[in-house]
């Protein structure tokens, strides 16, 4: 991606089309730099358009409100002091989770718990059960419950199969901003969302059964 | 699954993360939400307070104090350098009327030397005119006789002979030209001699060549 290639320039012409394009006044990145440039509302859109994808990648990483919402803080507290030194090089949305999968190995370093990064089978294997064990009692609430038990089945994830699922469906990121954000390939990426979902198969098939 | 660039995945797996998106719904609280804007606000009012922080919240000493201290010590140095420094070194007023007297001197002495060199000068230029004029009365005599020349004309445009050395050489010609006319009486050789002396009498009429011709032709 990043080779130098020799190509012809381009027409006149086209290079008239590509500075025709119009300027998207509603992407992500337009917002960041009307922030930097002093606008409040610029900000208040873009945070309103993430908070919930964000919120809920610390909350499943965490199992905690608490903690997913002091991490959650922390990287938009980033985001607001990067106001003068924020540079458009990529997405806005890869900066923003590239920013809180930093923060996220630093809390996991801070608990010195690598076993808590990779965890998951155990604690929340537990609320995967407890859910299964509901669901049992009260048929009325199946929809519900199975909604939960998804979740949970997620939080069951090992870390890696558990960032990607979650960058990709909260966050809407592609597999290739995954793949930088995680600092891996993009074939690495899909293999985990493949072995992720074999394992949502897996234990929501187990709980059907 | 409008972000997603991967079609790899089953009907069942799309569905079960359809379900997924659509009970995915957690929200931070509101008081994160006031935190993070109170932080934006915070964040944008900073830079527009930083100017107002230079110009109007300074109060009169803040703004005043660094070029009053500057003029301060420029009175403090100008004090010590005209008032302290005379009580302190008491000698250093008497070395500076020395000083001036010794300058006063020079400066005499240099107007004298310079009013004797004009002097000088004055009085090397009248006799160049003079043996200029007798020279070159002299040259056409010797032409018209055909006689020879015992004495080159002077160059006033010479630039080899210094202004100095003119006088000089004059005297040693002069004297060189009265020794030969006396030389030419001790010989008897008295023609050749009353021409020369007619000659050297007109070119320099003050010299006293008679008096030491007398005891010769006596």
């Amino acid at each position: 991606m990043n080779s130098i290639s020799l190509s012809e320039p381009k027409p006149i012409s086209d290079a008239f089309v590509v500075m025709e394009q119009p300027v998207d006044r509603d992407s992500d990145e337009y917002l960041m730099e009307a922030y930097s440039s002093g606008s409040a509302v610029a900000f208040e859109k873009l945070y309103a358009r993430h908070k919930g994808g964000l919120f809920r990648y610390f909350y499943r990483n965490c199992s905690s409100r608490d903690i997913a919402e002091e991490l959650f803080q922390d990287v938009w507290m980033k985001v607001v002091n990067a106001r003068e030194s924020y540079q458009q090089s990529a997405k806005f949305t890869t900066y923003l989770y590239r920013i809180a999968h930093n923060r996220l190995i630093d809390h996991y370093r801070h608990l010195s718990s690598a076993q808590h990064a990779m965890r998951s089978d155990a604690d929340n294997q537990e609320i995967v059960e407890n859910h299964s064990e509901q669901e049992t009692v009260d048929r009325s609430l199946e929809l519900a419950q199975r909604d939960e038990t998804l979740k949970a089945a997620i939080c069951a994830l090992p870390f890696e199969q558990r960032e990607a699922i979650l960058m990709q469906q909260d966050g809407h990121l592609s597999l290739a901003e995954i793949a930088e954000i995680a600092g891996t390939s993009r074939e690495t990426i899909k293999s985990r969302l493949r072995y992720a979902m074999q394992k949502l198969r897996d234990q929501l098939g187990e709980l059907k059964s | 699954m409008s972000y997603h660039d991967d079609n790899s995945f089953s009907d069942e797996e799309r569905a079960l993360l359809k379900r997924y998106q659509q009970g995915s719904n957690e929200m931070p609280t509101n008081d994160v939400d006031k935190v993070i804007f109170a932080a934006m606000h915070r964040e944008l009012q900073r830079e527009q307070k930083i100017p107002q922080k230079n110009t109007q919240n300074l109060r009169f000493w803040q703004r005043l104090r660094l070029p009053v201290s500057m003029l301060g010590a420029a009175v403090m140095t100008f004090t010590l350098a005209h008032v302290m420094w005379p009580m302190i070194y008491p000698n250093s007023a008497d070395s500076i009327k020395l000083n001036d007297a010794a300058r006063n001197g020079a400066d005499i002495a240099l107007e004298k030397s310079q009013e004797a060199t004009a002097v000088e000068l004055s009085d090397v230029n009248e006799l160049r005119q003079k043996q200029s004029k007798t020279a070159l009365s002299s040259a056409k005599r010797t032409q018209v006789d055909r006689e020879e020349v015992f004495y080159e004309i002077p160059q006033e445009s010479d630039a080899d002979n210094p202004p100095a050395s003119v006088p000089s050489n004059v005297n040693d010609e002069r004297d060189r030209w009265a020794e030969r006319i006396l030389n030419l009486a001790r010989n008897g050789q008295f023609n050749e001699m009353n021409r020369e002396l007619k000659k050297f009498v007109e070119a320099y009429p003050d010299y006293p060549i008679d008096e030491q011709l007398q005891p010769l032709l006596k």
